[in-house]
């Protein structure tokens, strides 16, 4: 392998692990928001007087 | 005050790009090529600030541990875990790029060098420290048991920087007591990539705690819901 294919690669593992990192942060983030939103509108058709 | 409002609020998220893009062109365009590793040299502009904020991380955990211990406020635990999460994502890219540059320049992937086992058994620590958060139910007790890892576990960050003077290594030592072994150009580009790995590690750890307080409120909400039925 050249030098440059050794620089590539490192290079490219640092980018992809941030960005995947971030994406996966993202991703739970949006996970979560979708949850809490389901939870409080369990919680509001409960207080609904029946 | 929002659940996330102690959290610091700022532009980072529109600062770390540039800095990042700064710190490539500082790597690749502004440092001289090393006189005997040659290019692949170039590595090491992001190689020692990911093991930098890695450190940075970990003693994060440290301190947010000997604060949940103290004060039992849920928002150091939070932040632990998070730093702990971000700090390994760190360690693993200084490892890996670690293990690119040796093998043209050792000849091998891997040595069990000093420098190089105690880094892997650090990442080591802080993955046992998430596996063993996810093997406790009890969230208080989760944040006690991983406090008491994340203090013992901070021990071997100083074991790391300190085993290329405590023992023999082929690992290359960056900073003596004269100062860096370097030109004044690539300690330039090494500062600036330790800025911007710096903030990077900020940005993230902010995004990663904003995370873990979403999912307290995930819980406290199922609780709530629970205890009125």
């Amino acid at each position: 392998m050249g030098t440059f294919t050794y620089i590539f690669a490192a290079y490219a593992v640092i980018w992809l692990a941030a960005l995947l990192y971030t994406y996966s942060i993202a991703a739970r983030q949006k996970s979560l928001e979708r949850e809490i939103e389901m939870l409080k509108s369990v919680m509001a058709e409960k207080e609904m007087p029946s | 005050m929002n659940e996330q409002g102690w959290l610091p609020r700022g532009p980072l998220g529109w600062v770390v790009p540039p800095m990042m893009i700064g710190a490539l062109y500082m790597a690749f365009l502004f440092a001289p090529t090393e006189a005997t590793m040659g290019d692949v040299q170039r590595i090491f502009y992001f190689h020692v600030p990911s093991a930098w904020a890695a450190f940075l991380a970990f003693a994060v955990v440290f301190v947010a541990s000997i604060q949940w211990l103290r004060t039992k406020q849920p928002r150091w635990d939070a932040m632990a875990v998070s730093a702990a999460e971000v700090g390994i994502v760190f360690c693993s890219i200084a490892l890996v790029t670690g293990s690119i540059w040796a093998k043209p320049i050792w000849g091998t992937w891997w040595d069990w060098d000093p420098r190089l086992t105690t880094t892997l058994i650090l990442w080591l620590i802080y993955v046992s420290y998430l596996m063993l958060r996810t093997s406790v139910e009890n969230p208080a007790r989760r944040a006690s048991l991983s406090a008491v890892v994340g203090i013992v576990g901070f021990i071997d960050v100083p074991v790391v920087f300190m085993s290329i003077r405590w023992w023999r290594t082929i690992h290359p030592v960056l900073l003596s007591a004269s100062g860096f072994d370097m030109a004044p150009s690539m300690v330039a580009t090494l500062m600036v990539c330790l800025v911007a790995f710096t903030l990077l590690f900020v940005h993230l750890l902010r995004l990663r705690i904003s995370l873990e307080l979403q999912r307290e409120e995930v819980h406290r909400l199922r609780d709530q819901i629970l205890y009125e039925e």
